[in-house]
């Protein structure tokens, strides 16, 4: 009950979090350069187990097969991957002596994440891929942990360290302790519906404290997160998660006639001259049955990512986008435009973004979508488009100034589902130039039970097997990540990024 | 020469239009040149024929002439199109072919584009040998609302060979209205500038119909004229840049549609 209880509690500090302020996903900090991609929480119900195997081309002649299976039924779940670059590996969960036995990938949270769980970045309440109820399926480690009522135990392979740790909760409080590297550290926590604080610190007596709340003011939803502490604390688990050592965030959301109205605002600093602040400001309005449009504008100072103390101070950037989504569920078309500048009023661009995205209902419940993105991005400056797939968000790194155009087809074929993708880029990545890149996957999602097929269900919001990420897709396939790094001489495309978990 | 108006096409980017554009006012999908130039196909079912010309910057020896035939059958649409700019030993002959769908509310197109150098005497299969140009695209449009069209154009999506004389990114545009309308039109960038953004007008006084248009980067515009008598229709248009010049576009179509456009 008191796991149900935590998750909910971080579920809805996430939503607090997000509905506030629809951030969309970008790579973390420990991430690469290059593309990085984001694992879809699994979205099976009781009792279904689905097979998927496919086959990608990066482009040229090399030829990448990949198979996946995923279960779920009677308190046992789990993803196991062959062949897929990005992903590879697994994780499976059984029930096991009252408790939850896990093993392989893992990304457990306590609290706040300040020890375990990767602290989120300053104007994100909680990080989207730590924890039960994360939207995406961290890979922070690899190894087994168990939890049970009351207490959780786990020991893994973490930032190319061993680690252990083990952490005993008492209603609201909890309590826990990292050990590895020859040190440790500690993590006090309290976890209520809507109240949420953590300190840990370390035998040297570095610390950090994190509290956030949710709250209602009338009718304005409000989120407040403050965090403070020395600098050089750093997670034994996950040190390039520290984030800014003092942060203060705040959101409101409030619904309107016409729709919803999110306010943002966070400061930080890193370290003693090395601060930052972000402001936003974003009106999600509905039109009809179908439509929406949105827009927002938002103020970033100073460097978003931890930098070195001898970087120089980072400028100002402004910026503004609008995006729109419109049609029936037959033929939907969505627009987005984003716009960044030095200047006021985003004045004197550096990254400016179009994206447009068609789909259409195909025969036999199939489904085929477009999409093609323009940017340009001065030099120095890069930003990610993110490609949603059936079970990933990858984030493209992009900058110069080029194109990606994806075309998906979905199609019921042989009591599954194909679908076949179709990428090309040119300019501004490193895949520029080359030959198309395809990928073709086949799955099927099937009842345990025998004789029952898995009726596809409505397209939710963390998609399933028999549909395309919804008829009008998730926000995040449009979105550019607005605040991608800034750095210098950004060139091309690297590698595909995997987690320092898949190394 | 060749270099200087190769180097003045370049420089332009003024109209993101190319071979197969008529004289129609942005957002129109009127049969078949939005189809070939945008792969934004008709709403209407129509059978049309269309032959233009247009002289850019007023450069007597920069003209393109085309001729573009499109039909229907039921929701589908095609377009067929064939033309030629510049002098011989200079210009190049483009083939142009469309293909979409189409309902009242929405649609859907592809198009595809081959040049090839005028340095030869022109034939078909020569469009498809080495050295020809080779672009594709797709575009997509529906009505949002009443009186209100949406419409996303990327008429370069994928290009081989020798290179298009523009180089024509992403469009997005809404328009609101039929006749008497108003509509936003953005380009996306392109490597060396910030994009492009429009703001035009129409008005109607049957059987004219006149428009203008306003561009940034520079700042210029354009404006046009219209004039249909029963299956015939009259299109003019000049683009005006204040460093390039005027150029001009004059388009006579005969066009039979089974309903008006909504």
């Amino acid at each position: 009950m008191n796991a149900h209880r935590h998750a909910a509690t971080i579920a809805l500090l996430l939503f607090a979090g997000t509905a506030a302020f629809a951030q969309s996903p970008e790579p973390p900090p420990e991430a690469g350069e290059g593309d990085y991609t984001l694992e879809q929480a699994d979205s099976l119900d009781d009792a279904e187990f689905e097979v998927a195997i496919g086959a990608a081309s990066r482009g040229g002649s090399e030829l990448r097969r990949s198979q996946r299976v995923s279960f779920r039924g009677g308190g046992t779940r789990g993803t196991l991957r062959d062949g897929d670059e990005a992903l590879s590996g697994g994780r499976v969960e059984a029930p096991l002596a009252g408790g939850t036995l896990a093993a392989g990938r893992l990304a457990p949270r306590w609290g706040r994440g300040l020890a375990l769980g990767g602290a989120a970045e300053p104007w994100v309440f909680s990080a989207e891929d730590r924890g039960a109820g994360a939207r995406y399926r961290g890979r922070s480690g690899a190894g087994l942990a168990y939890e049970a009522r009351g207490a959780s135990i786990f020991g893994g392979r973490f930032a190319k360290r061993d680690v252990f740790g083990t952490r005993i909760r008492a209603g609201p409080g909890a309590m826990g302790l990292l050990a590895g590297g020859r040190t440790a550290q500690g993590s006090v926590s309290l976890d209520t519906e809507d109240r949420s604080a953590e300190l840990a610190f370390d035998p040297r007596g570095r610390w950090r404290a994190e509290a956030a709340l949710t709250d209602a003011i009338g009718e304005t939803r409000v989120s407040l997160r403050i965090r403070g502490g020395l600098a050089a604390f750093r997670s034994l688990a996950e040190p390039a998660r520290a984030g800014a050592s003092r942060t203060l965030a705040a959101s409101a959301t409030r619904e309107l006639g016409f729709g919803q109205v999110s306010a943002f605002g966070a400061l930080w600093a890193w370290r003693a001259g090395q601060a930052g602040a972000r402001a936003a400001l974003e009106v999600d309005a509905r039109l009809g049955q179908h439509g929406s449009f949105a827009c927002g504008a938002e103020d970033q100072h100073g460097p978003r990512r931890e930098p070195s103390p001898r970087a120089r101070p980072s400028g100002t950037r402004q910026g503004w986008w609008c995006e729109w989504r419109g049609g029936s569920p037959g033929a939907r078309l969505a627009l987005r435009h984003e716009l960044w500048g030095t200047r006021a009023l985003a004045r004197d661009a550096v990254r400016r973004a179009v994206v447009a995205r068609a789909d259409w209902a195909a025969p036999y419940g199939g489904r085929l979508a477009f999409t093609h993105a323009v940017w340009r991005a001065r030099s120095g400056e890069s930003l990610y488009l993110p490609e949603a797939w059936s079970d990933r968000l990858v984030l493209r790194a992009s900058s110069g100034a080029g194109s990606r155009t994806r075309c998906e087809l979905r199609l019921p074929l042989a009591t599954g589902t194909v679908r076949l993708g179709l990428s090309l880029a040119t300019g501004g990545t490193r895949a520029a130039g080359r030959r198309p890149a395809w990928s073709v996957e086949w799955s099927r999602r099937s009842r345990l039970a025998p004789g029952h097929t898995a009726e596809p269900g409505p397209a939710s919001s963390r998609g399933s097997a028999h549909a395309l990420r919804g008829t009008d897709g998730e926000d995040h396939q449009l979105r550019v990540v607005r605040h991608a790094r800034s750095r210098q001489g950004a060139r091309g495309e690297g590698p595909e990024h995997r987690p320092p978990g898949d190394r | 020469m060749k270099r200087a108006l190769w180097a003045l096409l370049l420089l332009s980017r003024a109209t993101a239009a190319q071979d197969f554009t008529a004289a129609s006012p942005a957002g129109s999908t009127r049969a078949p040149d939005g189809l070939l130039d945008r792969a934004l196909p008709a709403a209407s079912p129509s059978l049309c024929a269309t032959v233009s010309q247009t002289r850019w910057w007023g450069l007597p020896g920069l003209e393109t002439h085309s001729a573009a035939l499109g039909g229907s059958f039921h929701t589908w649409r095609a377009a067929l199109g064939l033309a030629q700019t510049g002098e011989p030993e200079l210009g190049w002959t483009a083939l142009g072919i469309g293909f979409g769908a189409a309902t009242r509310r929405a649609g859907a197109g592809l198009r595809a584009c081959a040049r090839r150098d005028r340095d030869a005497p022109f034939r078909v299969v020569r469009v498809f040998t080495a050295g020809a140009g080779v672009e594709a695209g797709a575009g997509a449009w529906l009505v949002a609302a009443d009186g209100v069209r949406v419409w996303a154009s990327a008429p370069q999506v994928w290009a081989s060979g020798a290179a298009p004389p523009l180089a024509r990114p992403l469009e997005l545009g809404v328009r609101a209205g039929e006749r008497n309308a108003a509509w936003v039109r953005l380009v996306a960038p392109r490597a060396g500038d910030d994009g492009e953004r429009a703001l035009g007008l129409s008005l109607a006084v049957t059987p004219m119909q006149a428009w203008a248009e306003v561009r940034d980067a520079p700042l210029r515009g354009s404006v046009g004229l219209s004039a249909a008598i029963a299956s015939l229709r009259v299109d003019a248009r000049v683009d005006a840049h204040p460093v390039l010049g005027e150029t001009v576009r004059i388009a006579l179509a005969w066009l039979r549609e089974q309903r008006s456009a909504p």
